[in-house]
């Protein structure tokens, strides 16, 4: 901004700011004697007028947008999530499967801060890491986390997507953490995942069991063969761990009875882009093993298994409906 | 890219390329884990030492090449991501419109360029300006709507609509003097 401000002389930074100051005082609601001031202030110097002629150019430049799609396109990085929406998240807490209308793209959703983590993976790449200390973290699809050794602890900060953590058998004094941003997970055991969604966390314990704790000191044990969800507030009762749920190590999704929307939904989160599902499709069941690393033969098992059809808008644009 | 370098600076710049490129390219390579958007970004990077104003001093200037490319580099991509993030934002937003207002391939492209230009315009504003700034003119809510939403009062709207006003105005501006 300052090389403009310096090839504009003070008239008409003056007149710029007494624009943008009219502007909204007209936009408020205009009365006779606002509309008779606000042309003297038009008439009174070519600034003036000038400034106005900027004001409308930008106007109109603004009015041509679609507005809504405008407007959710752009105000992603204005919103905190709404108080409303967490406070539903129990709801959808039922099972895994559900899908909000908005989660569609949380799984990409893929920030500078994620990129400059200290380690990630891209949409649809599998990887493991080493730590300092010896344990295995394996990252998924679209996931970001940094690493925090200090002498007191060992801190893992799951930024996005989903982890697996089996921590050193070594004996480590300092003890083990994973934050998410819904609580903090401390391992009492090995083996375990971590997922990060929007609004919640989802933490698999496969041996041993973990701990975890809330910002409000609320805290939980989560044990082996478990399935805990949880918000910032609150706790979802255990649930047994669905067969399968670490099959993404094999770089394979592995289903069983699950409507196809939900099915698309994981399915997405392994590649780049959008899959559109319609919501009619919940009433077909879909069960097999399904191998990561080429979507778009698990798309077209789709068709030749259900009577439904398959539109490539474009590589990253797939809509599935009925037929 | 329509005036010619002058030979000492494009000498300087070309050293920085051939002594630095791969480099670069791992550099990111290494952050991004992709070796194709590592190629272009760093491609993106030295266009942006490029055409930076100032570039000729700016480039003999240099002392330390590689701390300053990844300078240079981090905030390609900032902007990058930024703008994937826009870009699934539109995407989203538009599998929730209705299917009869499709928008045509090339509509889309023109729609985004046109977004990321005004991300960056509102770029700097806080968050709240920003969101008033966008209720008001893309969703055409009035200023006392926004105020409720936003749980706070009618004037303060009125302030924060003034300042973002302002402050595209000098965008557009200075966009206009930069081109």
């Amino acid at each position: 901004m300052k090389s403009a401000g310096a090839k504009l002389t003070p008239q008409q930074q003056k007149a710029l700011a007494d624009a943008a100051q009219w502007h909204v005082e007209l936009t408020a609601g205009s009365t006779s004697q606002k509309t008779k001031d606000w042309q003297s202030w038009l008439a009174k110097q070519p600034e003036n007028h000038w400034a106005w002629q900027q004001l409308e150019k930008l106007q109109k430049q603004l009015q041509q947008l679609p507005g809504d799609l405008a407007f959710n396109s752009l105000k992603s990085d204005t919103e905190a999530p709404p108080a409303k929406a967490r406070r539903n998240v129990l709801k959808s807490l039922a099972g895994i499967g559900v899908i909000s209308s908005s989660g569609w793209l949380t799984w990409q959703y893929s920030p500078a801060s994620l990129m400059l983590a200290d380690h990630h993976t891209a949409t649809g790449e599998i990887r493991g890491v080493q730590l300092a200390d010896g344990s295995m973290v394996m990252l998924n699809s679209a996931s970001a986390i940094n690493v925090d050794f200090s002498p007191v602890e060992r801190r893992v900060n799951l930024q996005q997507g989903e982890i697996m953590i089996s921590t050193s058998p070594n004996h480590d004094i300092r003890p083990f953490i994973v934050q998410t941003r819904q609580g903090l997970l401390k391992p009492l055991g090995t083996r375990f995942s971590v997922q990060q969604q929007k609004d919640r966390t989802i933490l698999t314990v496969f041996e041993h069991q973990v701990k975890v704790s809330l910002p409000d000191k609320q805290q939980t044990v989560c044990t082996a063969g478990n399935q805990l969800i949880f918000t910032q507030t609150e706790f979802a009762p255990l649930v047994p761990l669905v067969e399968g749920a670490d099959g993404w190590l094999q770089q394979k999704l592995i289903i069983n009875d699950m409507p196809l929307g939900a099915f698309l939904h994981q399915l997405s989160r392994y590649r780049p882009g959008v899959i559109r599902a319609e919501p009619e499709l919940s009433i077909f069941h879909i069960s097999g093993t399904f191998d990561l690393t080429d979507t778009d033969q698990a798309l077209m098992a789709l068709s030749r298994l259900f009577p439904v059809s398959i539109t490539f808008r474009s590589r990253y644009w797939v809509i599935v409906r009925p037929t | 890219m329509n005036a010619p370098l002058s030979p000492p600076s494009t000498k300087s710049l070309e050293k920085l390329y051939q002594n630095n490129f791969s480099w670069l390219q791992n550099w990111l390579r290494e952050r991004l884990n992709c070796s194709h958007q590592a190629a272009d970004l760093a491609q993106d990077t030295f266009i942006r030492l490029l055409t930076a104003p100032d570039f000729e001093a700016k480039v003999e200037a240099i002392r330390e090449p590689r701390s300053y490319l990844v300078t240079v580099a981090k905030r390609v991509m900032i902007d990058h991501f930024r703008r994937r993030t826009i870009e699934q934002s539109y995407l989203q937003a538009l599998m929730q419109q209705p299917e009869q207002e499709m928008i045509s391939a090339e509509q889309s492209s023109i729609l985004l360029e046109t977004l990321y230009r005004i991300d960056a315009m509102l770029d700097g504003l806080g968050t709240k300006v920003k969101k008033a700034f966008l209720m008001s003119q893309l969703k055409g809510m009035t200023y006392r709507e926004i105020a409720d939403e936003m749980g706070m009062s009618e004037s303060s709207v009125k302030k924060y609509m003034a300042k973002a006003t302002q402050h595209c105005l000098l965008f557009s501006l200075y966009e206009q003097f930069d081109a």
